[in-house]
């Protein structure tokens, strides 16, 4: 497990911002790389940012991303070293770290073996509490629902039904009780099916109010595994992370070195290599459980890596070449805040949203991160996760995090797709989360200044456009094709 | 011209028509998109008379597609009687889904889309009487 590897060039099996991400990894470690894309994408910006580009097949992602046959056929067209999963997608689908390894290609990743026995939520519990590490009391289901649910119903409502296979929420149902388990399960199955290509799910106690904190783990192939403290990623919608921060403001000194100390056994526990991250729920007594390991990078990676000054994809690519991890900080030395900016829209229900990005600004300036994988113009697909970018606030305090965050999103320009982003800016700006007592089901109960009506000027404006000549037919993806300035467009000059 | 802002539904006669300094606006299809002061709004024209075919949503009950994607499944039949609230189509995108409840009590009058077909923003999916 020592063997040193060089590596010259990386294929990045992803799409959007964490393939960017990845490219720009690369591009710092010297390494060449190569994207991939479906029909959907061919504008996309990884794909213009990598050293080449090959197709992998049509919009839906099963004809494309999640195809391990095309994947490493590009790979080896290309002549690439070595596969960077990205996260989603394949990157926890040990099949794919093997197909990748057995092409005699390098994995960036953990070893087959720890995705499997982490991959699957509920040999994960098991394993976490032969190692001694507390885990949320819960049950399995059996495949046929028909029998009873008297083991469910031992642990006390509400339960929560979790895809095994699952990330990211998806799948996943609260029950309030027995009535609604039924449909509750199969429904879970039926998401968890789709998304994952398994439907076994299991059931364990819902924890009333806990925050969600996690662990960044790092190991190499030597042995070593260390922890770069936790983030707080308490504020979940649809137990979809919407804004993540580290470190946490719930989490003392002594909090954070058990949190780590329990992070690095579940580790070790499996073998891990790479990047990954345990997650556990907090409660307000200070006990924590473990939730799961994701085997991966994850979306809120960069708010570690503001607030440790360290690059965790870089760490990633020396770690695959079989280089021991250098010395990393103890403590975070700055706050981090990052907040996922999604096609969707708040004032119908969060419902994701389709269209052409007509209009595009980022922020920027001191303590400002962004991370998108979106240009002015590109169409937003219906085929592939909402997400947009990741803008992150940093600084020497939460505080002065806080503020640059709210200033970053004001300043972003979306038009042409509705997203969350003012939605964002009132969530940031809320009592709870200005003093940092989040849990996570604040979302569910918050209540956000409501929206004012335009002032006389949008207005104005709108007249303006409007009653200029008509743009393409409709702002749908179906036909609208002009770039962002082809469309009627005016920036206010006073005349 | 009248305008609707399209997120609180606030309608104003507009007489000027000025893109002022420091707003940003532009127009896809019948949307205008506006930039102004850190917020982002839509806005669209409101049509002067209302023609007589134009549907009044209280009275014909058609249930549209929330958003783009795919039909999961129908759960139910054109001539079934149905309570408000049940479901009658889960649509499924960006690996999210979505139960189109019945809006009230009543009857399916017609079912337009069957499982695994694509259907857009706003597509007609089920009828009531």
């Amino acid at each position: 497990m020592t063997s040193a590897r060089r590596l010259s060039r990386v294929l990045v099996a992803n799409r959007g911002e964490i393939a960017v991400r990845v490219i720009r990894a690369c591009r710092t470690a010297g390494l060449e790389c190569v994207a991939v894309y479906s029909d959907a994408d061919r504008e996309a910006r990884h794909v213009a940012l990598a050293d080449a580009a090959v197709r992998l097949g049509p919009a839906p992602a099963k004809e494309s991303y999640l195809s391990i046959p095309l994947l490493i056929s590009a790979a080896q067209k290309t002549r690439c070293d070595a596969v960077h999963p990205g996260y989603g997608f394949l990157s926890e689908n040990a099949d794919f770290a093997r197909a990748v390894v057995g092409a005699g290609l390098v994995w960036i990743g953990p070893p087959a073996e720890a995705m499997e026995a982490m991959g699957s939520k509920i040999s994960a519990r098991e394993r976490m509490r032969a190692t001694g590490v507390p885990v949320v009391p819960g049950a399995l289901i059996p495949p046929e629902t028909s029998g009873s649910f008297k083991e469910i119903s031992s642990l006390g409502f509400p339960v929560v039904v979790k895809a095994s296979a699952g990330g990211g929420g998806k799948g996943m149902r609260v029950v309030g009780s027995e009535a609604e388990l039924s449909s509750a399960i199969s429904s879970c199955r039926r998401e968890a099916l789709s998304a994952f290509g398994d439907s076994t799910v299991y059931v364990e106690k819902y924890l009333d109010s806990p925050r969600h904190i996690e662990v960044q783990v790092l190991g190499d192939m030597h042995g070593n595994v260390v922890a770069l403290g936790e983030r707080e990623c308490s504020l979940q919608r649809r137990h979809q992370k919407v804004v993540e921060e580290c470190p946490s403001p719930a989490v003392t000194p002594e909090l954070r070195s058990r949190l780590c100390q329990a992070a690095v056994e579940a580790a070790r526990a499996v073998g891990y290599v790479s990047a990954g991250t345990v997650e556990f729920l907090l409660e307000p007594s200070g006990a924590f459980w473990f939730l799961e390991m994701n085997t991966r990078l994850q979306v809120e990676h960069p708010v570690t890596e503001e607030a440790f000054s360290v690059d965790l994809v870089a760490l990633q690519l020396s770690i695959a070449a079989g280089e021991r991890l250098p010395e990393l900080p103890a403590a975070p030395s700055f706050h981090a805040i990052e907040a996922r900016v999604y096609a969707e829209d708040p004032d119908a229900g969060f419902l994701p949203q389709a269209g052409r990005l007509l209009l595009w600004v980022e922020p920027s300036g001191p303590g400002v991160r962004v991370d998108s994988g979106v240009t002015a113009g590109q169409a937003v697909d219906v085929h592939y996760d909402p997400m947009l970018a990741k803008i992150v606030g940093v600084g020497r305090t939460r505080e002065e995090a806080r503020r640059r965050l709210v200033a970053a999103l004001r300043e972003t320009v979306a038009l042409g797709v509705t997203t969350n982003l003012s939605w964002l800016g009132r969530l940031l700006e809320s009592d709870p989360v200005v003093r940092g007592e989040t849990n996570t089901g604040l979302l569910e109960t918050l209540v956000l200044p409501a929206l004012l009506a335009p002032p006389d000027e949008v207005f104005a404006a709108a007249a303006a456009v409007l009653s200029g000549p008509a743009a393409a037919a409709s702002g749908g993806t179906k036909s609208f094709r002009p770039g962002p300035f082809d469309a009627p467009f005016r920036i206010g000059s006073g005349a | 011209m009248r305008l609707r802002d399209l997120r609180t539904g606030e309608e104003r006669e507009v007489a000027g028509m000025d893109v002022a300094p420091g707003t940003m606006a532009l127009r896809a299809g019948d949307v205008a998109w506006v930039s102004h002061r850190g917020e982002t709004y839509r806005l669209s024209a409101v049509p002067r008379f209302t023609s007589r075919n134009a549907r009044r949503p209280e009275d014909t009950p058609s249930l549209e597609a929330p958003m783009p994607g795919r039909i999961l499944g129908v759960r139910t039949a054109a001539g079934s009687a149905v309570k408000k609230g049940d479901t009658l189509v889960l649509v499924e995108a960006m690996k999210m889904e979505h139960a189109v409840r019945a809006p009230k009590d009543g009857t399916v009058a017609r079912v337009l889309v069957i499982e695994g077909q694509m259907v857009g923003l706003g597509d007609v999916l089920v009828e009531m009487e």
